[in-house]
């Protein structure tokens, strides 16, 4: 009975704590200067704190398990005209930023921030990680290997023999080669110029590699978006069955449980969290207090740190846990953050295609007559916004305790008491509740800052700052 | 030869990140709306001949243009750009009946940068009164500068339109507290009320 007494005590406290903190806190969130937090940062910050304490000691003490799913279907492959629709927007994309690129300029219209920024980084994210692997189709490397590779065997061109892919390089390629997005997303902040070359260096490389080690063999392990996409479509209700693209529906999130954890995904999880939260704290009135508008070398300084910090303690977790529980701990929250950081980024920004459509070129074309629409977040209700980013943040929290805490029973000693696995969970809990209060608490300073940071600062992220600000708001 | 394969993809990222930061015209140029006559929301009264001139702040490349159109959508005239003097004019050839009239104008810098925001927007009011009220003829007073729009980097600028009230009301507040109380309360009695799994580790 004192137990049970002690279960609904924490239920409580957790259910109490959450609807005490998250009002604020995302309303935080929307990064909107016009929305207020209706409780003192302190009380939100410690409500925060004991909020993800309490939900953890609630799956600690409950000590909740689940099965490893079963991986052996077979799966079916996505109807053909979606996988061609997919492929065929991906390609048309890609040449929309290579066309944009080639004829110069900057201006609404620009595709290459919206395509790899709002699309990509964030909308495409967001759907791999709840949906499935709509990446996989759309990938335009892939169809342009496979463009390429036709016409080579129709022009009868030999090509060079495949080498093995080192087994040992696993998937760090692609961790590699997300820090360096990061970088180019948070750093240099470059307009479509620096992105329209980032597009097509980072084209011919990944062809290269295709060319070098199979095209499945180096999306799998190096193309960084396809690696990426996939571990956080570990939650995803459609699992990618096999590499010709075959899927099977599953429960959302169980995907957490499947084994083949490495150190390369734990520290994309881990750059995936941190670079969102970096983002926030970088633009807090400490932050600008701090190091002011530091330059680039200033701030790639201080973006490698927080990341080193932060896949630190993944992996000071990980020696107690293991890499799995850790990374499952991680990935939820890095989607929880993602749709509440970006989420009105993507519907008011997103909006842009309205203009891009009628200035494709961005000439000062007027095509189809919407080159002078003004994305709005008007028609966004701010009760719909916090509610969907409330459950964001509860939901992305509450899942990664859950599977950091199941993968964590599952991969623990067998003949482990309850006592000692519960007692080697802390750390996790601990660095959970860290990120998450740090969190939240760079999105509350964003409240108070982000009517000027907008204005200092011309990178697509300052304008997931700014837009929500934009005409209507 | 896997440390080699991890040392040269580094370099590789290095080296292009490095090249990155070398590529030019990191900072726009774009040529920004500095003011306007009329001024963004002004009433002017009618008969309204003109003439309409936008400032920008830097020279005006080929392909910059401004229209003027009605609230139907019509173009009722078009600007003569003067590109030294920075300016687009816009001389109506007939006075302009009361209404609501818009200046859709596109200014390319040199670079090629396009900028298309703010859109300049007045009303001509009906000459219904014999003798020009005061407010009228205030309104026509040399224009000041153009709406706050002028931000120094690309960032999207907010403009000056009503604000809706995205700060919420209390509602706002209360129905996420209900859903999240629904949601966890119905979650925690599952977890609560589901017998325990039996387990093999202890």
């Amino acid at each position: 009975m004192g137990r049970f007494a002690a279960r609904v005590g924490s239920t409580l406290g957790l259910v109490i704590g959450i609807a005490l903190v998250l009002p604020a806190a995302v309303a935080a969130h929307t990064l909107n200067p016009t929305y207020e937090s209706r409780l003192p940062l302190a009380v939100y910050l410690v409500g925060a704190a004991v909020t993800v304490a309490l939900s953890f000691a609630f799956v600690i003490v409950r000590d909740v398990r689940a099965t490893p799913p079963v991986l052996d279907q077979v799966g079916t492959l996505p109807p053909a005209w979606l996988r061609y629709l997919l492929r065929t927007i991906g390609l048309v994309g890609w040449l929309w930023i290579i066309a944009q690129g080639i004829a110069g300029g900057s201006s609404d219209a620009d595709v290459s921030s919206l395509f790899l920024w709002v699309y990509g980084w964030v909308g495409l994210a967001i759907v791999c990680a709840i949906v499935g692997p709509a990446w996989h189709f759309i990938d335009p490397f892939s169809t342009l290997h496979d463009l390429a590779a036709a016409g080579l065997r129709a022009a009868r061109v030999q090509g060079w023999a495949i080498a093995d892919y080192p087994e040992r390089l696993g998937r760090w390629p692609a961790t590699i080669g997300f820090a360096f997005f990061v970088w180019l997303e948070l750093v240099v902040m470059g307009g479509p110029s620096t992105l329209f070359i980032v597009v097509v260096g980072y084209t011919v490389f990944t062809l290269a590699m295709m060319a070098q080690f199979g095209r499945d063999e180096w999306r799998s392990h190096g193309e960084t978006f396809t690696v990426w996409f996939r571990l956080l479509g570990r939650l995803a209700y459609f699992r990618l069955v096999d590499e010709d693209g075959r899927v099977h529906s599953r429960t959302f999130g169980s995907g957490l449980l499947e084994p083949g954890w490495t150190a390369a995904d734990v520290t994309l999880a881990a750059f995936g969290v941190s670079s969102i939260i970096f983002d926030g704290l970088s633009q807090t009135e400490v932050f600008f207090d701090l190091f002011g508008a530091p330059g680039v070398a200033i701030r790639t300084l201080l973006l490698a740190a927080w990341l080193g910090i932060v896949v630190g303690l993944a992996f000071a977790v990980a020696r107690t846990v293991g890499l799995g529980a850790i990374g499952a701990g991680l990935i939820p929250i890095a989607l929880g953050y993602l749709v509440a950081h970006y989420m009105t980024y993507l519907l008011i920004d997103g909006q842009r295609i309205i203009i891009a459509i009628s200035d494709p070129f961005q000439k000062g074309w007027d095509i189809f007559g919407t080159a002078f629409f003004s994305p709005t977040g008007a028609w966004l209700p701010a009760g719909l916004v916090w509610t969907i980013q409330l459950a964001a943040v509860v939901g992305g929290h509450m899942l990664g305790a859950w599977g950091g805490h199941v993968v964590a029973a599952a991969d623990a000693p067998r003949g482990i008491s309850a006592h000692d696995l519960r007692f080697r969970q802390l750390p996790l809990a601990v660095v959970m509740v860290s990120l998450t209060t740090l969190t939240l608490w760079s999105l509350g300073q964003a409240i108070v800052v982000a009517p000027t940071s907008g204005s200092t600062d011309a990178s697509p992220v300052a304008a997931t700052v700014a837009v929500p600000a934009a005409p209507g708001d | 030869m896997v440390r080699h394969m991890t040392r040269r993809i580094v370099v590789l990222f290095t080296a292009a990140s490095m090249a990155i930061l070398l590529v030019p015209g990191l900072v726009s140029a774009h040529s920004e709306l500095v003011s306007s006559s009329p001024t963004s929301g002004a009433t002017v009264p009618s008969p309204y001949s003109g003439p309409i001139v936008l400032t920008f702040s830097e020279h005006l490349a080929t392909g910059s243009k401004a229209d003027l159109v009605d609230s139907t959508g019509a173009t009722v005239a078009s600007a003569v750009v003067d590109p030294d003097a920075k300016t687009m004019t816009i001389t109506p050839t007939t006075p302009l009946p009361a209404g609501d009239y818009q200046v859709k104008w596109v200014s390319i810098a040199d670079d090629g940068d396009v900028l298309r925001q703010p859109i300049v927007s007045f009303t001509v009011a009906p000459a219904a009164s014999p003798s020009p009220s005061a407010t009228a003829a205030a309104s026509t007073a040399p224009s000041a500068s153009a709406a706050p729009t002028t931000a120094p980097t690309a960032a999207p600028t907010p403009a000056p339109s009503p604000a809706p009230d995205t700060s919420g009301s209390g509602g706002d507040v209360v129905l996420p507290i209900i859903v999240a109380l629904i949601v966890l309360g119905a979650g925690a009695a599952y977890l609560l009320t589901r017998r325990n799994r039996p387990t093999d580790t202890t």
